[in-house]
């Protein structure tokens, strides 16, 4: 266990320290200025240069990669151009949001999947399954803004059930932070739950199809039992894989909700910090989803060796 | 100090206090309840010098004061002076007389060392701070509250352009300071300013909230709290004004704006603003180096459809920089650049390419005010019609300006919002000295006077004769396409008084109540 | 004469492929008496394994059952509900599979595997691993305690082999449906396996029906053969008479293409011809393409019809 730990912690800086070289890299390979981005059209050349100077883009890259690295080492990742402001401290602002809805997100989407891929699996062609079928597809087809917009005007406008949008933590009350988490964290969920319904349905019905559950049907093994126990842990592997996969996708932020439901999280941050030429906080940010993914990764292995007893060492 | 503005600049100074007056603001009345705003764009910090758009404007608006603001309609107003200020025959020299009674959010009263802290500190580390050391050679007390700022060379606009984006703070405020912890001028200071409102809490890029300044000098705010919040989208601006959780919205989606503002319920107003949608032609470079065929597309493209069709009225069709509604529009020059595909035609023949040629526009996505990329398609249909092909580039601003910078650029249609159009456009982009000039590849010294003349007079009526020989040289010279110019809207809900929108297109919330 | 255990009369199936429909079970009629071991042979597509599948109702889907009647002593399966089958499910009709690697649960222990089947008819858990452990030592497998806490994956392929007779054999069923249970294994194994599972069918007094490609295999433990060819069986008798004397063409062609003495791995050696498309099927006899003798009346229907004591056969010319 220990030399397993150590191991994906080697790999973590390893990945780490080619995710910043190249972040870095190609963050600076971006068209255009930072100094620009904050000046705007308006400003003279000396302004600007004047700017970059103070933002320190007239170094050597080598040096602003090294004072960058350093900083990091020590949880400093610079500071911001656009918000004279920490990044760490910008980041530990924003990713508890987005963490918050992720995590909703994915209850939600697990909540929908889990019955109807199962189900859809198992009445494969019936009226469920084509239900199931059309219902993904909506999920997946309708643009998150539009579903996000229909739902804010409908329990929002319509129906004032729920707050149109805004973030509250958990610290505020769990009642009021879950009214303001649930339509987004239900536009997510759907998008993402469509998605995992489709893998677990396919992967159900490749379990069902395999020998051993035949096998236990010839013995008599109560359906339910088939469906639950013999053929639902095998199919979730191969889901668990994806749908880890797809919420680090949902933990890199999702910029279209974060922005339809207000909610200062990482997406939206992310992508205004490109836009703005935001070196550092782009960089903060993209090693931050960096981490976040290759710990993922992990932890998926972690849950596989744990479901799977073929890998399990 | 032996000149004296204009009669008209007087009276325009004198409605501006009147309209002051009569705001909804009763002496005596103490503030209440909470007015809440939402923001379309960024809200990256509330620092006074650092208004990078109309969100930081709208903060700076409601901390700060300086010694004029720009008014409703664009006028200027006295502010921090007790009136406009007396402006030399020569147009160098400037005389503002303070108010006495102006307190800062700490209590200190407000002289003339203050302005002068404030001057010193902006012209040495203020962001923008280029324009305003291009013009001001220095600024000198006479007394505890006579003010004389003295330019190098004639420019009025430079009050537009301080009202915009250089407020003034209490003497001996750190201004450089950019802590990651604690009070700062970058998320708001109770102390600095001497605004109707003071700032209470400020998350960067969330929401923003102040406080009402009872020793106000304009009077005790009517409101006591008042709550910026970020909606970074318009459609859903909209639905959170329907749903009550904001009670004045900074955008909407321009087909939503005139039938909610009809709406019981809710209240809209549009009006003209310094925005300006154009294509600048980069008439450096082929094919733009041609005359005729800058005019061939200004004539070829059929504004009133974007205009109506494309904005829903919310920008005003122009083919000059000035609006048809402004002092200095001239109807005859406006006609030779009007759409007329004919026109066009001739003006390619002329350019001996009667079968059209092709060019590349980049289109900046997204863009703020209004979406370039919409009406793009319209132009590119229109100007196929006569045979000019518009390759359309899509791109982000930053990138498009890096483009514009290094000369690789033919044209670029994109909205703008500058501090006025007359006083800074015309000047930033063709004068010799301007900043964007560099990269327009315009120059004119015929220009370059008419410009300077036009800047020495705040007088609209003097103003006039040289804003028409600047406008006759542009037309002749066609270095852009005027599409239209931008016009302010916001919604509201109806129980909301003394808001409307600006022609600097800063929501100005300082009067803003509800109930 | 022992008593009838198990007769399956003209069963149908159908399945819809994009080809078009195919009926792997044209008509089929087999019986077994207790105690009986019926081998069922036939080339890979023959339709041998649905058939098998399908007269115990154990074919997915179940729907692909469209005719015929199924009796288990005297009870006809196709009228049962499912639970009353269910309750017949290992206490009275077993299976074991070809590929043991796939046939267990990748994710269960093998002890939890074969408990489970037992406590589902009604054990109680110590009674359900006591037969378990006395099965696994009967099937001869080393350290059985520990093989109980293993996983599939853990075990060699014999090892999971002997665990799926194993798992067949908890309930001791009267009937063990055997779908190419040593096709997997390589030959030392696979005669070891064949001579346990042999060994203890005879001990358990149960019946069997074999399916194989392996003449051999059919050759050494079954009493009685039916040969099939596209959904069909075309000669059915005593096994040493069918394999010393066979009757139909089709059975000829297909001795004739065993190796001597070596083991017959993997699909038979090449009959002369394309076997045939099911979807396509032509008129009458389905062999008639690839028939040596083939004739004119080959395109009429001809069922089995006795051709010797025991002994039928589905074709005009067949003769003992």
């Amino acid at each position: 266990m220990a030399s397993f730990l150590l191991g994906r912690a080697a790999t973590l800086a390893l990945v780490l320290f080619g995710a910043s070289v190249l972040i870095f890299l190609v963050v600076r390979a971006l068209p255009g200025d930072p100094a620009i981005a904050m000046m705007t059209s308006n400003a003279t050349p000396e302004e600007i240069q004047a700017m970059r100077e103070a933002l320190g883009l007239h170094l050597p890259l080598w040096v602003q990669y090294g004072s960058w690295v350093s900083g990091a080492l020590v949880g400093d990742l610079g500071r911001s151009f656009t918000y004279s402001t920490g990044v760490s401290r910008m980041i530990l602002d924003r990713f508890p949001v987005t963490l918050h809805i992720s995590l909703a997100a994915l209850v939600i989407a697990m909540a929908i999947a889990i019955p109807a891929g199962v189900l859809a699996a198992k009445h494969k062609g019936g009226l469920i399954d084509h239900l199931a079928r059309v219902i993904a597809m909506i999920g997946i087809s309708m643009p998150v803004f539009w579903q996000g917009l229909l739902s804010i005007l409908l329990f929002a406008v319509i129906l004032r059930w729920l707050p149109p949008g805004g973030y509250e933590p958990l610290s505020a009350g769990i009642g009021v932070s879950t009214a303001h988490i649930l339509l987004p964290a239900v536009a997510l969920g759907t998008a993402y739950a469509a998605t995992i319904t489709r893998m677990l349905r396919a992967s159900m019905l490749d379990v069902l199809g395999r020998e051993h559950i035949a096998v236990a049907r010839a013995h008599g093994v109560p359906e339910s039992t088939i469906i639950w126990t013999d053929a639902f842990r095998n199919a979730l592997i191969p889901t668990l894989t994806a749908a880890g996969f797809s919420f680090g996708y949902l933990l890199a932020g999702a910029v279209l909700t974060e922005v339809i439901f207000n909610l200062p999280g990482m997406g939206r941050l992310l992508y205004e910090s490109i836009l703005a030429r935001d070196y550092p906080l782009v960089q903060g940010l993209v090693l931050l989803n960096v981490t976040v993914f290759v710990l993922i990764n992990f932890s998926m292995d972690a849950l596989y060796a744990l479901l799977d007893p073929r890998i399990r060492r | 100090m032996n000149g004296i503005i204009g009669r008209r600049g007087a009276l325009t100074g004198l409605a501006g206090i009147l309209a002051a007056a009569s705001l909804p603001r009763s002496a005596g009345a103490q503030p209440r309840g909470t007015v809440t705003a939402s923001l379309l764009g960024n809200l990256p910090n509330i620092h006074p010098w650092h208004v990078g758009n109309v969100e930081t404007g709208a903060a700076n608006l409601l901390a700060y004061s300086n010694l004029l603001k720009v008014g409703v309609d664009g006028t200027l107003v006295p502010d921090l002076a007790v009136a406009l200020p007396q402006i030399s025959d020569d147009g160098l020299s400037y005389v503002f007389e303070l108010r006495r009674d102006v307190r800062f959010h700490n209590g200190d009263r407000l002289t003339a060392d203050d302005v002068l802290y404030s001057y010193e500190k902006y012209l040495a580390t203020g962001r923008r701070r280029g324009n305003l050391r291009r013009f001001i050679s220095d600024v000198q007390k006479d007394g505890d509250y006579v003010v004389k700022v003295s330019l190098k060379d004639p420019w009025v606009g430079w009050m537009r352009l301080m009202g915009y984006e250089a407020a003034i703070v209490r003497r001996g405020t750190d201004v450089t300071n950019e802590g990651a912890t604690g009070e700062s001028l970058y998320r708001g200071s109770r102390a600095a300013g001497c605004g109707p409102f003071i700032p209470k809490s400020f998350r960067a890029d969330v929401e923003a909230e102040f406080e009402a300044f009872p020793e106000y000098f304009g009077g005790a705010p009517a409101t006591q709290t008042i709550k910026l919040v970020r909606i970074p989208d318009a459609a859903t601006q909209l639905a959170n004004l329907r749903a009550g959780s904001v009670d004045i919205i900074s955008n909407c989606p321009p087909k939503d704006f005139a039938p909610v503002s009809r709406e019981s319920g809710f209240g809209g107003a549009a009006r003209p603003s310094a925005g300006i949608f154009y294509m600048p032609m980069n008439v450096a470079k082929a094919p733009f180096d041609n005359i005729h065929l800058r005019r061939a597309v200004s004539c070829a493209v059929d504004r009133d459809y974007i205009c109506e069709e494309i904005y829903s009225g919310l920008v005003t069709a122009s083919a000059l920089p000035a609006s048809p509604n402004e002092f200095w529009y001239e109807e005859d020059l406006a006609k030779q650049l009007a759409y007329d595909p004919d026109r066009a035609k001739f003006h390619l023949r002329a350019a001996g390419m009667p079968r059209g040629f092709a060019f590349e526009a980049i289109v900046p996505v997204p863009s703020a005010y209004v979406e370039a990329r919409e009406a793009a398609v319209v132009m590119q249909a229109n100007l196929a019609e006569v045979g000019i092909r518009m390759n359309i580039r899509q791109t982000d601003f930053v990138s498009m300006y890096r483009s514009a910078q290094n000369g690789d650029w033919q044209a670029f249609p994109h909205p703008s919002m500058q501090s006025s159009v007359e006083d800074y456009l015309v000047w930033n982009n063709y004068h010799k000295d301007g900043n964007q000039a560099r990269w327009m590849g315009y120059r004119n010294p015929a220009y370059d006077t008419a410009v300077m003349e036009s800047f020495r007079y705040l007088d609209h009526a003097r103003k006039k004769p040289a804003l028409r020989k600047v406008t006759e040289i542009l037309v002749d010279h066609c270095p852009a396409l005027w599409i239209g110019r931008l016009n302010a809207y916001h919604l509201w809900r109806s129980d909301i008084s003394g808001f409307g929108p600006r022609y600097s297109y800063f929501m100005d919330l300082t009067s803003a109540k509800k109930g | 004469m022992p008593e009838m255990l198990f007769e399956v009369r003209d069963l149908v199936t159908r399945f819809r492929t994009e080809a078009g429909e195919i009926h792997p079970s044209r008509h089929v009629s087999f019986h077994l008496a207790e105690g009986e071991v019926l081998g069922l042979v036939g080339e890979s597509g023959s339709g041998k394994s649905v058939t098998a599948r399908a007269s115990v109702r154990l074919q997915q889907p179940e729907g692909a059952t469209i005719g015929g009647a199924l009796l288990f002593r005297g009870q006809d399966l196709r009228k049962l509900d499912a639970a009353a089958l269910r309750a017949l499910r290992a206490r009275q009709i077993a299976m074991v599979v070809q590929d043991p690697a796939a046939a267990l649960n990748p994710v269960m222990t093998i002890g939890r595997q074969l408990t489970r089947i037992h406590r589902l008819h009604g054990g109680t858990e110590a009674a359900a691993r006591e037969a378990a452990l006395g099965l696994l030592r009967r099937m001869r497998i080393a350290e059985p305690e520990a093989r109980m806490a293993a996983y599939p994956h853990q075990l060699s392929g014999g090892m999971r082999q002997r665990v799926l007779i194993a798992l067949a054999l908890i309930c001791r069923p009267a009937l063990l449906i055997a779908d190419e249970p040593t096709t997997a294994l390589d030959v030392t194994v696979e005669a070891e396996i064949l001579a346990l599972l042999d060994e203890l069918r005879r001990e358990l007094g149960m019946a069997m029906l074999m399916i194989s490609h392996n003449l051999s295999v059919i050759g050494r433990i079954c009493d009685r053969v039916a040969v099939m060819y596209a959904g069909r069986i075309m000669e059915e008798g005593p096994t040493a008479a069918l394999l010393a004397a066979p009757a139909h063409p089709y059975t000829r062609a297909l001795l004739a293409s065993v190796p001597r003495g070596s083991k017959a791995d993997g699909p038979l050696p090449a009959i002369p011809g394309e076997p045939p498309d099911l979807a396509r099927l032509p008129a009458g006899c389905p062999f008639q393409s690839r028939c040596p003798g083939a004739a004119p009346d080959c395109t009429q229907d001809q069922p089995l019809r006795p051709i010797a004591p025991g002994r039928r056969a589905a074709c005009w010319r067949a003769a003992a």
